[in-house]
Order: C-alpha cells, then structure tokens, then sequence
C-alpha cells in the first residue's frame, strides 16, 4: 500500500497476519510506543478484510486478515481501550464476529436501516434490499 | 384502593449512580450529540456516547458514482472541512493514479485549507463562548467569521461548500489582485479575533470554567488514539502538516502545542492556531507560483489502493481508496479526527462535575457528521 | 399584527445534515443578517416555539425525535425544511440510511433550496413562514379560547 504525498508515493508495511497472532502483535506494538489510527473493513463477495492500521509518529503498519464467515476475532480494547467504536462499527455494518469489546452497543451503534449494509457476502445478506424504502 | 400507598415503605434513595441523556438536540450544540451520563451525586463517573442520529452511509456511495463525480460526496462529509474532505479525496485518488498536481494548485489548496481552519476555528471560539453565556463575544466572533467567509465565497465560489476541489488540481483560479484584496480583508478579521480571543482568556469567569477542567493526561491522549488539538493540548506535537502535503512543506509554520491538558489548553491551541493560519495564509499569497491549476485525470483508475492523512482543524483525518480498475472505485473510507477523539473525549468528562459537560463538549469541538458518515 | 407575526420563535432541529445548512442557520442569527431584527429568538424547548427549522434527511433514529419536537409545539405552528437534504434526501439520496425529505415525517409549510442553503434564503423561508402563522392564527379563530374578554377581566 501505498501513500500520497504529492506524487511522491510513501511505501507502507503491510503485513498478512494470522488472526491468532492478532493480540500479540499488537501488544508489541503498543510496547514499542505506537498508537491505533484506524481499524478498516473492506468487503468482497467472499471475504471480509479487516486492516489494523498503527502510527509512530509520521510511519504506519498495517496487520491485514480476512475476517468472514466464522471468524471469531479477539477485540483490542484490552490493549487499546480507545478501539471500541471501530470495532463496534465493524460488527454492526460487516458482521464480523468481534469478541469481548469494551464497551458494546450490541449492535445498535448507528442503528442503521439495514442489515450488515457493508458486507457483500453473497450467501449471508438476507436480500439485496436491505432496508432502504 | 389506597392500601397499597398505606402500606409502600418509603425508602429515601440510597446513594448510588443515576443515568441521565444528554442531548440529542441540546441548545449547546447545533448538532444532535448524545452522551448517557452516568452520575455519582454531581459527579460524572461514566459515559457512554451514543451515535447514529446523522449516520447516512456515505461511503457506500463510492460504487454508485463516478470517481470524478463523488467529489461532491465527500466535500458533503461535513460542512465545516467541506474543502479539505474533497481534497483529501482527490489526493487519495490523485495517488492511484500518481498524478502530479500543478503547483499552484498546491498553493490554492494550501490557501483553502488554512482558510477554513480560520473559518473552522472561529465558528468554535463562537460556539465555546456561547457554552460559557458570553453571547456578545459569540456575536461578535461570528460576524468576524463572516468576513473570512466572504472571502472563500469570492475565491472558492461558496460559502460553506467550497466546491473547488476537483481530481487533479482546483476547479478555480483566483488572480493574484483578487488574493491580495482578500488578504487586505482579512487584517481586520485578522486584529479583530486577537482582540476577541484576548478578552475570551483573560476574562476570569471563563478561566474559572476552564481551568483545571476536564483534564486529559498525556498519556491517555495518545493511547486512546485522540489527534488534532486535543493531543497537542496534551503535550504531543504531532501536526500532519508536517508531512508536507500541499505547500506545507515549502512555507514555514509550526506547530501548535501545549502542555496542561484542560479545557483552557485546548482553547489555547486553537486560539494560537487561528493566529498561525492568518500568518499561513500571508505566506501562501505572497510565494504563490504562476501556473496551471489543474491537469487531466482520464480513463479508469488503475487497480490499487491509496490512502492519505491531512491535518483538518478538528485533527487527523485518514482517506483510503480502493480500485477495481473500473470508473466506479471499490471502496472509500474515511476515519474522521471526531471520531478518533470520541474514546478521549470520554475520559475528559470521567471525574468533572455536571455542569461542566457542555463546555468540556465544546472545547473538543466535536464534528457529528463528520464522525457518523 | 399578532405578536406571532411579529417575533417568531424558533426551533432548529439538525437531523442528518452535513452541518452546512446548520452553520447558515447559526449564520443567519448572527450580525451580518439578524434574524433577531424580525422578532426571532432560538430557544431549546419545543413548547415555546412556533417555527420549526429542519435540517437535513430522515432515518429510523430520529424520525421519533424529529414527530416528538413537531408534536411538543403549540398551534398555530410552521415548519421550514432548509436545503436539498431536507427536500429529497440531496446528494445522500441513494444512501441505505437516508429516507429521503422530512415531508414523510411531518407536514412542511416552507422549502428553502439549496446545498448549502444560502443565509438569505432561509431569512426568506422564516419571514414566509412567519406570515403563514398569521394566517393560521386568524384562521383559528382570535379569542376563543383562553382570552379573558371586558368585564371577566376585573
């Protein structure tokens, strides 16, 4: 991935991690002074790819995983407790399984119209339309 | 039929917390923010935010528009960063293609952004002053605002969309005389929101409300993700101006910080970053290069992704993009400085008393439609 | 001329807007183009109001809020929908979230156009809902009820 400044394209470490090693990579990271800037959510019609991104300072890395189905993920807030709403977000609009979230609206963070609006997983969606009158 | 009344022990409640709603529609703020406060006596002990009144799904708009097109999209983010959520759009977008944008067009953004950050803080230092029952100082800063709007009306086209930021460079090219005449302008503003603010932070009611209040430790600033004033107010100087995207990286500014952590310092970060911008903008006029100000983005966006962070007058704002190689690009995310700043501005209210909820609400300068989407 | 007509309250309701109409509203309190001078006050509380200013489009969170606030208000009432999101839903329209224009929630006297809605035009849709109140007032009948008439008065 990359970054843009002007032209100037800024390579960012983007690793492929296994779900399990989630936690510990990102305690290293907190150890070693980085702070959580985004969690991103991406959908296909197969896979549900979740991207932890970090700052240091004016660097980035980003942990990537393919979250659909039945993917249990550990939540982060143990480690980052501001990750909360990121998380709830990706339960409520992808339905990404996230467990243990610190403080948890149980679905109802936006209370949306829709059902996982975001996923495009063809066999979970219950219909393509999902709640828009 | 009065037996049960008769009967019903009266039992004086027992001292325990007690949730109470703040908002949605709360005269402090224009926008619907919504916190349950839970309360121990007059003490704020816990906070639960609760969000969606504005949530309208924008981003998954980004499949049913052209890439061109969803520029007026992203620039209805918010209205109060309309320029700098277009922009950070098409550089995220400008990244996937690699295009290089003119540099007057660089100046020009420069130029916009910092006049909304002028504009953007101003309509804060309005909105605080009318938390804390100051009314004529919020009068009076709106119709200093005004000025600052009539100029991104002359030179952008409006007044709080701008509308001039288009894929590739800016759609408008003010001339140098018309800048100049604006920035003329601007002295006024410029002398009259010195004045404001110096009345705004040595008045002693104010202080008293400020000071101490809603403390965020440096710490927790940092780990709980907080970005823009809100973290340097806590001792971080982090500024993503200083990444040099723009014409940051060829005009001399710096950033903003200081140390306490309480409502008066987030105050005073903005305060002194509306005195930076006005200096900004006098740099940005006077170096403007001749030029271009736009080139051509044709055909389909290369298959890839982008992503860009820009320093909004609310904080860090991260755009990612996503194409498929077709018009219509895959994915577009945007992770807006409010939203990173919710966890923070949670542990700010933790341990303050109740009447201080809405000033502390005001000195993080919360952006609801910015953070819903 | 009723004192309806002459010092309108108001009540500005921010559902599901980008802020840009809500930062022209604010604006059109402010010095430069004072709505003030036309009587108008912005109060908080539903009860004391006679206009109503929406901003913005509908969704299932605050539909009820948005009834609740419209029903809170005493008759004669009027209702100002400002900017293209709070006719059809504006550049959202296609949103899953978005519903479309208040006027599926309550009944809207005033459309002001615009994205964002330029300050003068909702001075505009306020002096024209103002006047609509008048009219509504006449229309219910002046004195019927609650008014003392000469002789109950001492």
């Amino acid at each position: 991935m990359r970054e843009q400044i002007d032209g100037k394209a800024i390579e960012t470490i983007v690793e492929t991690i296994e779900v399990a090693s989630l936690l510990g990579r990102v305690s290293a990271l907190r150890a070693a002074g980085w702070r959580i800037v985004q969690i991103l959510g991406i959908s296909t019609d197969a896979t549900i790819e979740l991207s932890y991104s970090f700052g240091l300072g004016h660097e980035m890395r980003v942990f990537r995983f393919n979250a659909a189905g039945e993917v249990s993920v550990p939540s982060i807030t143990p480690i980052f407790p501001g990750a909360y709403l990121y998380e709830n977000e990706l339960r409520d609009l992808f339905g990404v399984q996230i467990q243990c979230i610190s403080v948890d609206w149980l679905g109802k963070v936006y209370d949306v119209a829709a059902d996982r609006p975001f996923s495009r997983i063809k066999v979970t969606l219950p219909s393509s339309e999902g709640g828009r009158p | 039929m009065s037996a049960s009344i008769e009967h019903a022990a009266v039992v004086r409640r027992a001292p325990g917390p007690t949730t109470i709603p703040f908002g949605p529609q709360h005269p402090v703020l224009p926008e619907p923010l919504h916190f349950d406060l839970v309360l121990e006596d007059e003490k704020v002990v816990g906070v639960v935010p609760q969000v969606g009144y504005i949530h309208r799904g924008l981003e998954l708009l980004i499949d049913k528009r052209d890439f061109p097109d969803y520029v007026h999209v992203a620039e209805r983010i918010c209205g109060i960063c309309s320029f700098m959520h277009g922009m950070g759009y098409c550089e995220s977008v400008e990244g996937l293609f690699a295009t290089i944008v003119p540099d007057r067009a660089r100046w020009l953004r420069t130029f916009w952004c910092e006049l909304e950050r002028v504009q953007s803080h101003l309509l804060w230092l309005g909105l605080a002053a009318d938390a804390l029952g100051f009314e004529n100082l919020f009068m009076a800063t709106w119709r200093a605002r005004e000025l600052v709007v009539d100029v991104a009306e002359e030179t952008a086209g409006g007044r709080v969309i701008f509308g001039s930021a288009i894929v590739g460079g800016v759609s408008r090219d003010p001339d140098d005389e018309t800048l100049k005449r604006c920035l003329a302008a601007m002295r006024d503003v410029r002398a009259e929101t010195l004045r404001l603010a110096d009345v705004m932070i040595r008045e002693p009611t104010v202080r008293h409300r400020l000071d101490g209040v809603g403390t965020l430790s440096h710490d927790d600033a940092y780990i709980l993700g907080a970005v823009g004033p809100m973290l340097r107010a806590s001792g971080h100087d982090y500024d993503v101006r200083s990444r040099n995207y723009a014409a940051y990286g060829e005009i001399e500014w710096k950033s903003v910080v200081e140390t306490a952590g309480d409502s008066m310092a987030r105050a005073l970060v903005r305060i002194r970053e509306i005195e930076q911008s006005f200096a900004i903008l006098d740099r940005v006029v006077a170096t403007m290069p001749a030029g271009p100000v736009s080139v051509p983005v044709r055909g389909m966006p290369p298959k890839g992704e982008s992503w860009v962070r820009l320093e909004q007058p609310r904080g860090e704002v991260l755009y990612y993009v996503r194409s498929n190689g077709t018009r219509q690009l895959e994915r577009f995310r945007v992770r807006t400085p409010t939203f990173a700043n919710i966890p923070a501005m949670v542990a700010a209210f933790k341990g303050s008393s109740l009447a201080d909820v809405p000033t502390i609400a005001l000195t993080i300068d919360p952006c609801i439609s910015c953070t819903e989407r | 001329m009723s004192t309806l007509e002459k010092s309108p309250w108001l009540i500005h309701y921010d559902a599901s807007s980008c802020n840009g109409c809500d930062i022209e509203v604010l604006a059109c309190l402010t010095p430069v183009y004072d709505a003030e001078r036309f009587g108008c006050i912005v109060t908080g509380d539903p009860k004391q109001a006679d206009i109503l200013l929406v901003t913005g489009s509908v969704n299932n969170l605050n539909e009820p809020v948005l009834k609740n606030i419209y029903e809170q208000m005493p008759e004669p009432r009027a209702v100002v929908a400002i900017g293209a999101c709070a006719y059809s839903g504006g550049v959202f329209a296609d949103c899953y979230n978005v519903k479309g224009g208040i006027a599926k929630v309550i009944p809207v006297d005033v459309f002001v156009p615009g994205c964002a809605a330029r300050p003068e035009a909702i001075l505009d849709g306020v002096v024209r809902a103002a006047g609509l109140l008048a009219e509504r007032r006449r229309a219910m009948g002046r004195g019927k009820r609650g008014t003392v008439t000469e002789g109950e008065a001492s």
